[in-house]
């Protein structure tokens, strides 16, 4: 049998291994399976244009569900869920207020819910017919600006206008401070614009560097199996599934992480120094 | 002891997070400056120092913003 054959049968054996625009290889996921079984359905065809949407969507409410049955009956000796819950709850309670300090309880909701929705985004690629949403560029930027504008209104609310202003300005005291604000003020707008890019960016590639792999390796694994014509493969992605688990945890922890600390710089000086 | 080598579990796990971010900002930094720049010399014709001037203050920008991650997380980490 020759390359191209072989080829031929690992495409027919996994054509979930669609392409991606971008050109990267992605695992087909339930969308695209129902967008392949209804082909030209106006319906199907807008699951699959907006798929990120889909599975973004299917967290939320999911998140939503479980925080909902988990909270409905409240009882001072908790079922497991509850517990499970609790000590989620107290896990980022904690975290967070080791950063910012007490004053920083009043984030937890934000940041919270930004680690949990990101986490399960991330982890959810790795399940067989899901897809990560945060594999695309847009889910990415969207988080990445709501935490932007989360940070500029905190620091708006917290410094006051004029407080947030003199922030922007480098908060100048002495002669040299003010010489420096022709410097300090657009380096201090540039650092707020990076900020989305870098934490979108980031959130982004490594995501769909995960994917990817994964996609790429169940196609060797079909491939090197082919000569049977069986519609089964080597399980190749195994050990990046793995990675993937760990990758896809990093990534929700760091965007956390940067997100408590742009708000902790947003803050007034003295309760950064207090803590 | 458990609870020592989650500690300790958890404080590298946010280290490779943190030290994986520098290099994206590194790279988002100049991009930045070097948009702004773009937009800066379609609209006043300055072309190209506009683009040259933000994209290098971009990256100064990135080097203050990785200076400031880093010593905010020496802070966390003399706390633990």
């Amino acid at each position: 049998m020759s390359v191209e054959a072989v080829h031929e049968v690992a495409e027919h054996i996994a054509p979930h291994a669609e392409k991606a625009p971008e050109g990267l290889k992605e695992l087909a996921n339930w969308v695209t399976l129902i967008s392949e079984k209804w082909h030209g359905a106006p319906w199907a065809d807008f699951l699959h244009r907006w798929e990120n949407v889909v599975f973004a969507w299917m967290i939320a409410f999911g998140l939503i569900g479980i925080a909902f049955l988990g909270t409905r009956k409240s009882r001072e000796i908790p079922g497991p869920l509850q517990n499970l819950l609790e000590t989620l709850a107290e896990a980022v309670d904690h975290f967070i207020t080791d950063v910012l300090g007490e004053r920083g309880r009043k984030f937890v909701p934000f940041i919270g819910t930004l680690f949990l929705y990101i986490l399960c985004q991330n982890l959810i690629g790795v399940v067989p017919g899901m897809k990560s949403p945060t594999s695309s560029l847009n889910t990415t930027v969207a988080l990445a600006i709501t935490v932007f504008f989360y940070v500029q209104w905190t620091g708006l609310r917290e410094n006051g206008v004029l407080g947030y202003i003199d922030h922007l300005l480098g908060s100048p005291r002495d002669v040299v401070g003010w010489i420096m604000v022709p410097l300090n003020f657009p380096l201090h707008i540039l650092e707020e614009l990076i900020r989305p890019l870098s934490l979108s960016l980031r959130l982004f590639g490594n995501i769909l560097g995960e994917d990817s792999l994964i996609a790429a390796f169940v196609t060797l694994g079909i491939t090197a199996l082919a000569f049977f014509h069986i519609p089964v493969g080597l399980p190749l992605q195994f050990p990046f599934m793995m990675l993937a688990l760990l990758t896809g945890t990093i990534q929700a922890v760091v965007f956390s992480i940067l997100t408590t600390i742009y708000i902790s710089l947003m803050l007034p000086h003295h309760e950064e120094s207090h803590h | 002891m458990q609870k020592d080598s989650g500690k300790n579990y958890g404080r590298l796990v946010r280290q490779i997070g943190l030290v994986t971010t520098i290099p994206m900002i590194f790279v988002a930094g100049p991009l930045v400056g070097y948009w702004i720049g773009e937009w800066v010399d379609r609209s006043f014709g300055s072309d190209p120092w506009g683009k040259i001037v933000l994209s290098i203050l971009g990256f100064v920008a990135s080097i203050k913003q990785v200076t400031t991650v880093i010593r905010r997380w020496i802070k966390e980490e003399e706390k633990d």
